[in-house]
């Protein structure tokens, strides 16, 4: 039972990890942030 | 448009949900238990009915060199098939009442709590596509340069034949038919809504399926959203592309046959491997692909045959028998392509050509020539990192689009949950059919991401069906998290949604506001072409020389015009150079353009600049779209065929 609770904070760590990293690496989550700084930039000013 | 094809296309829709009423019974008949299995399994008597009748219809043309192919007839081969199909649904007996089918009873799962909140990120990610799809045209290259086309070629010529030596008119394209049927009601405003039902049939069968390996109805409904959620199919949704189409009727297929190892009665099991092959013969006549993916299910219907039920009644059936009823289903809904094929080409599967050894013994193109091919390695460094990376191997552009990304809840809990399973796998030593399912998921995730670097040619959307089962893999890891982590889940999945709905809306949202603020509402204005391609009049014969998705819209709002790409008119210059003589000899009324005039472009071209901006008939470096007007003089009135292999098309109509 104990293993059982320890491998699901394993999985969920690593679920955490994934997301970070698609953060950090994702291409497209970079396209979008240009995107929106570029909109942002062209609607201020 | 006629009368006729009016209550003919009414009768259609009608005998479409006749279809799936009858196929909901028929889900219940065949002990599929599970509310959203048996409306993923009842879409499938409907879908396949419709593609054996246009099949019927077609191979009719076939033979008889009739141009039939339209909505009467093919009303009347889809209810007669409905009528049999009905008969023979009878006689299988049983009632929605038998003792396989009485419903789950309500579970003791707890409710879904925050996890709402992610299925809202979804919900409103396609709200926002929605609303954007219905205020404009259809979208996607290559819908519009040759699937929607295609259907508008059938609708023209009531005929579906080959176009030899054009290779992306000579597809096979059951995701086509229903945009052949509505480009008779002459709206192609419609047209950008034609997949989105695919999408919620993909989300019925990854339920189901996730549901098919213990997984609750809370991770169930979570794995559906992760499917939703993948850019590739919620742009595809709202595209003319069709890998959506297909993959929705695979793993439709796929959930038939897991429910096979799940009953008991050797007639319900037979139903269901039919029901299966009826599927799996949808995506088949779809994309060429699938004539190596179908196979794939074929291995797994005779797995399913051999497997026992918990309560079976006798120990799984014959293999050879299930093999033989999946082969002849899956043919009722693709025979019609390779039909054609045979007749027109020598070929049943052109434009695929079929070599041997390096000798080509059937005609066509083989997949070398169309796609570049790098040594393993480069492959693999290319894509071991690309859930988290996304970068976008063909095609250039915003990363998330119909052919590229998996999305940030996919990122999330997709390949730990595979790693976690083969964890499983590894120290776990059950004999249950969850397991045994798990394990076929896995093998086919697995082979997925082989055909990915091999056959496929990195081409992700190819195997979009193989990557969407991952959804269940995140589904079976959710489903162990849950409970134990009750806020951290919702949390971290609403987090990994809201950032795929926000990266996914951007490009639609963006060109919603565009069209609001410049007031872009008319099809020529869409499609950023001169005003005065709008008012061309019917069955213009118009030349393409601009690039290839302008070849539909040019069809024109009530897709009544002939339109011939600068593919086909190479085939019908037959290496001649341009001129006036050619024009006039192929019955030429205008020409499109954008960007510089072709090299080969006469510098006394009998034209005239018709609409958009250039500086005389023959500018040299001008950018915009421009049409020109034949002179009247130079061009013949009797038209001649788009595909000059395939027949001619007529004007009369």
């Amino acid at each position: 039972m104990l293993r059982v609770r320890h491998a699901d904070r394993l999985w969920l760590g690593l679920c955490v990890l994934s997301l970070c990293a698609y953060m950090a690496l994702s291409e497209s989550v970079r396209a979008f942030g240009a995107e929106v700084l570029r909109l942002t930039g062209k609607f201020c000013g | 448009m006629q009368v006729v094809n009016v209550l003919s296309l009414l009768l259609i829709a009608l005998t479409w949900l006749c279809a799936l009423r009858a196929g909901y019974r028929l889900s219940l008949r065949c002990g599929v238990n599970e509310s959203a299995s048996a409306w993923a399994l009842a879409c499938i008597p409907p879908t396949a009915g419709l593609v054996c009748a246009v099949h019927v219809v077609m191979t009719l043309s076939f033979v008889t060199g009739a141009a039939v192919v339209t909505p009467v007839p093919i009303a009347v081969a889809f209810g007669v098939l409905g009528w049999i199909g009905s008969r023979v649904v009878g006689r299988l007996g049983g009632d929605a009442q038998n003792p396989s089918a009485v419903k789950e009873p309500p579970s003791a799962e707890p409710r879904m709590g925050w996890l709402w909140l992610p299925v809202l990120c979804v919900a409103g990610m396609y709200a926002v596509f929605f609303v954007d799809a219905v205020t404009r045209y259809p979208t996607g290259y290559d819908g519009l340069h040759y699937h929607l086309p295609t259907a508008v070629g059938w609708m023209r010529t009531a005929r579906m034949d080959l176009s030899l030596g054009l290779l992306h008119q000579s597809f096979p394209e059951n995701g086509m038919i229903v945009p052949f049927l509505l480009a008779f009601s002459k709206s192609d405003r419609l047209l950008t809504l034609v997949h989105l039902p695919k999408a919620l049939w993909v989300a019925l069968s990854i339920f189901g399926l996730a549901r098919a390996v213990g997984v609750g109805n809370r991770a169930a409904l979570l794995g559906a959203c992760i499917a939703l959620s993948v850019p590739i199919v919620v742009f595809q949704s709202f595209s003319s592309y069709i890998d959506l189409y297909a993959a929705s009727a695979w793993l439709a297929a796929l959930l038939a046959l897991t429910w096979v190892a799940r009953t008991s009665d050797a007639r319900q099991r037979r139903m269901l491997i039919v029901l299966a092959g009826l599927s799996a013969g949808v995506a088949l006549g779809s994309k060429t692909t699938f004539l190596v993916l179908v196979p794939l299910l074929g291995v797994v219907a005779i797995a399913a045959a051999r497997m026992s039920s918990k309560d079976a009644v006798r120990p799984g059936s014959s293999p050879v028998r299930a093999a033989l009823w999946f082969g002849v289903a899956c043919l009722a809904c693709s025979f019609g392509w390779f039909t054609r094929g045979a007749i027109q080409a020598g070929n049943p599967v052109y434009p695929l050509a079929v070599e041997v050894g390096g000798e080509r013994l059937l005609p066509g193109v083989a997949a070398r020539e169309h796609f570049p091919s790098r040594p393993i390695v480069r492959k693999l460094a290319r894509w071991w990192d690309y859930p988290w990376r996304e970068t976008k191997h063909s095609g250039t552009g915003y990363p998330y689009s119909v052919n590229n990304a998996m999305g940030a809840a996919y990122a999330a809990f997709v390949p730990v949950g595979f790693v976690a399973a083969l964890w499983g796998f590894i120290t776990r030593r059950e004999r249950t059919v969850e397991r045994a399912w798990m394990l076929i998921y896995a093998a086919l995730s697995l082979t997925g991401m082989i055909l990915l670097l091999t056959l496929f040619r990195e081409m992700l959307r190819f195997v979009l069906p193989l990557g969407l089962i991952g959804a269940v893999f995140g589904a079976w890891l959710v489903q162990r998290m849950v409970d134990r982590h009750p806020r951290v889940v919702p949390v971290l999945a609403t987090v990994a949604f809201a950032v795929t709905a926000a990266v996914a809306v951007l490009k639609p949202a963006h060109a919603l506001a565009g069209r609001i603020r410049g007031d872009v509402w008319s099809r020529a204005e869409f499609y950023e072409m001169p005003a005065e391609v709008d008012d061309l009049s019917t069955g213009a014969r118009i030349l393409n020389l601009a690039e290839l998705p302008a070849t539909y819209p040019l069809y024109g709002e009530d897709l009544d015009r002939e339109v011939i790409t600068a593919l086909q008119w190479e085939a019908m210059l037959s290496g001649r150079a341009m001129s006036a003589r050619s024009l006039r000899e192929h019955g030429i009324e205008y020409i499109y353009l954008r960007g510089p005039c072709p090299n080969d472009w006469p510098r006394d071209l009998p034209v005239t600049l018709l609409g958009g901006d250039g500086d005389g008939p023959s500018p040299r470096s001008c950018v915009e779209g421009r049409i020109y007007r034949v002179a009247e003089s130079d061009r013949r009135v009797v038209h001649l065929s788009a595909a000059p292999q395939a027949g001619p098309l007529s004007n009369d109509r």
